[in-house]
């Protein structure tokens, strides 16, 4: 008897737990399941996220890596009458002037932009040999038909109006010329390099300040260093900024390039 | 008890559970941000090491003397050939070495003999010649705007001075199995090969940007013979013989030193003040010219007139180095017109030099080629280029793995 009713009293205390079990089950569940929909949700945030920040990123090294190898050619550097083995007798080569295959240019094309000007054209080493190039043993022609040329300085034009027709699509453009051919307006091939950039502007460090365009025509000099700004699709007011200094000008701050200009 | 017991703890269990997933969801989140941020930070250590190795390399160059530029300078030393590792924290490493243009063939100046005698084709040394000539007439071999502009991208022929050594490959006939890949043609002479006996690809041989000072070794002016009425006065201090000297400021012009040395009126012992002292061009700078200084033999080699003996007795002279040109007329066996015919040539100076940078950090690696010149007292990079290699280029004959360590900052 005594053991019965021990027994029942326990079993009255179960009842009332398991309620309270219940509830506090249901309580855990809604707030992981919770938990778990705001985790999902900042996964694809994140995700969204670190691609953007992974195209700027390309973006970034690409331009940068294009920017430093921008190379202009002095003419006429030393008299061709040094040029060893000219036999005695016979005339060394005359001087002719080349034309002028090297430029860096950086225009506004349609109209103001307070991020600098629009259009940076500009000859470069990069984007280097491919590999494909270094370790191909096809012949030249065979070569040529496979991948173009290759070698020599390319010519590089940067801006989000395309010059050719795009077929509609918008971002940023490169047209690449290889190799470069004195004329910096056209020629070679474009295609989109960012279509997550919405406007692109350039700004040149001649020495002593930011300004807004630069000719390199003569005295032929890169400028110390180049700010890209840009803004993406879809954030307009959020302009990031990136500085590529390069290491071929000659322009320094006891040498300036006197660019007439007065911005800040 | 048992069974109520059990049921409350397999409900602990499953709430743990759902707690660990989130914890792991969050963990892999994280994991996979950072892992891309570390991505980039290792690029950016390689491409700053890189950097760095340049930057050392111009501060170099920068103390060097371009009027007599020898093996035993400090730009030589630097980086001991590429051996060195310098060590600049966070994993991030770089290797630096730093050629002397003029130890190297300028494809721009050399000349159809000197070309003939790498492993080359007649079609490849008559097209380069006619890429970088004015005339419009094709050689035989050759290739102008009439060929290039039948390929399948069309361009023209370049018809001036290449940039950069690569642009080679846009003539017909070059590709990048003759310049970068270990030739298979035969050639007269032996090419560099590096530590290991391998024979290295042309484009270690090769440049496109090479030059010296038009000055003496002591950095005073040449007298320029290419125009009457030379400085008699500079040519009889430089030790030429007082009648030659005469007849020289009298108004006998010369174009080279193959027609000065080889005149009836100049004795033998004119030839080392002459050497030293005299140009055939106005212009302040000589491009092209052979540094013996610094040229491996294989360079040398390319001369038409250098033989086997003389260039290893150019070469056992670069541990001391010639500290003027006109030390070359006491080389033994180097006289008359054989010297006459070299002069033209070669010279002890440089104005230009090529830096091999290789920056890693931790499992990436950036690989620069830059040429730096010295120009009007002024250092500056002349040219930047980043290769594409998988690694360390065969080109730059380079050990696998460095054979020493420095920490940055204990340099020098």
């Amino acid at each position: 008897m005594k053991r019965r009713k021990k027994l029942q009293r326990q079993h009255g205390l179960t009842l009332i737990e398991l309620l309270i079990v219940l509830g506090i089950t249901a309580i855990l569940a809604s707030a992981l399941g919770y938990a778990f929909t705001a985790e999902l949700t900042m996964q694809r945030v994140e995700e969204t996220r670190r691609a953007a920040l992974d195209r700027s990123d390309t973006t970034e090294r690409q331009i940068t890596r294009l920017l430093q190898g921008a190379k202009l050619t002095a003419q006429a550097e030393s008299s061709p009458a040094a040029v060893p083995g000219v036999q005695p007798g016979q005339p060394a080569a005359p001087a002719v002037p080349a034309a002028q295959t090297t430029y860096f240019a950086g225009v506004v094309e349609s109209g103001a932009n307070d991020l600098g000007c629009d259009r940076l054209t500009f000859t470069t080493t990069a984007p280097a040999l491919p590999m494909a190039a270094l370790a191909g043993t096809d012949d030249f022609e065979t070569q040529q038909q496979a991948r173009g040329p290759v070698g020599g300085l390319a010519e590089v034009s940067l801006s989000v109006t395309p010059v050719g027709d795009a077929g509609g699509r918008t971002g940023l453009f490169e047209r690449l010329q290889r190799p470069s051919d004195g004329d910096p307006t056209q020629g070679g091939s474009e295609f989109l390099l960012d279509p997550q950039i919405e406007r692109i502007g350039f700004r040149f460090w001649d020495g002593l300040q930011w300004v807004t365009s630069w000719s390199a025509t003569a005295p032929p000099r890169l400028p110390q260093a180049v700010r890209v700004s840009y803004t993406r699709r879809g954030a307009p007011d959020e302009v990031r900024v990136f500085d590529v200094p390069l290491p071929s000008s000659d322009v320094s701050a006891q040498s300036p390039q006197n660019t007439g200009q007065n911005t800040n | 008890m048992n069974k109520q017991g059990g049921y409350i703890l397999v409900q602990a269990l499953i709430v743990i559970a759902g707690l660990l997933a989130l914890m792991a969801m969050l963990a892999a989140d994280q994991r996979v941000g950072s892992q891309a941020v570390q991505d980039r930070l290792r690029q950016r250590r390689a491409d700053a090491a890189a950097d760095a190795a340049v930057a050392q390399a111009l501060a170099t160059v920068e103390e060097a003397n371009p009027s007599v530029v020898t093996l035993r300078n400090d730009w030589a030393k630097l980086g001991d050939g590429g051996n060195e590792e310098f060590n600049l924290g966070e994993a991030a490493t770089f290797r630096v070495q730093i050629v002397d243009a003029g130890a190297l063939v300028n494809v721009n100046s050399a000349a159809s003999a000197q070309m003939e005698r790498l492993p080359l084709t007649k079609e490849q040394v008559d097209c380069l010649l006619d890429w970088r000539e004015p005339k419009t007439q094709a050689r035989p071999d050759g290739a102008k705007d009439a060929y290039y502009l039948s390929l399948p991208t069309p361009y023209n022929a370049k018809l001036g001075p290449l940039d950069t050594l690569d642009e080679l490959l846009l003539i017909k006939g070059w590709t990048g199995q003759t310049l970068y890949q270990t030739p298979t043609a035969s050639s007269q002479i032996t090419l560099p090969a590096d530590p290991e006996g391998n024979v290295l690809p042309l484009a270690s041989l090769l440049t496109a940007s090479s030059g010296a000072p038009n000055v003496q070794a002591d950095g005073l002016p040449r007298v320029d013979l290419s125009k009457p009425g030379a400085d008699q006065a500079a040519l009889t201090q430089a030790g030429v013989s007082a009648p030659l000297a005469v007849q020289l400021a009298s108004g006998t012009t010369y174009e080279s030193f193959a027609a000065l040395l080889g005149s009836p009126q100049t004795q033998p012992s004119d030839a080392g003040p002459l050497l030293n002292a005299v140009t055939f061009t106005s212009g302040n700078r000589t491009e092209g010219k052979i540094n013996v200084n610094t040229a491996s033999e294989a360079a040398l080699r390319t001369l038409p007139a250098m033989t086997p003996a003389l260039a290893s007795a150019i070469i056992s002279r670069q541990e001391s180095g010639f500290r003027s040109l006109g030390e070359l007329a006491s080389l033994p066996g180097l006289e008359g017109p054989r010297l006459a015919q070299i002069a033209d040539s070669v010279t002890v100076g440089s104005d230009t030099w090529i830096v091999r940078a290789y920056g890693s950090g931790s499992g990436t690696h950036t690989v620069v080629e830059a040429v730096i010149g010295r120009r009007g007292g002024s250092t500056q990079i002349l040219s930047w280029t980043r290769l594409n290699t998988p690694g360390i280029p065969a080109w730059w004959g380079w050990n696998a793995q460095a054979s020493e360590t420095t920490n940055a900052g204990d340099t020098q």
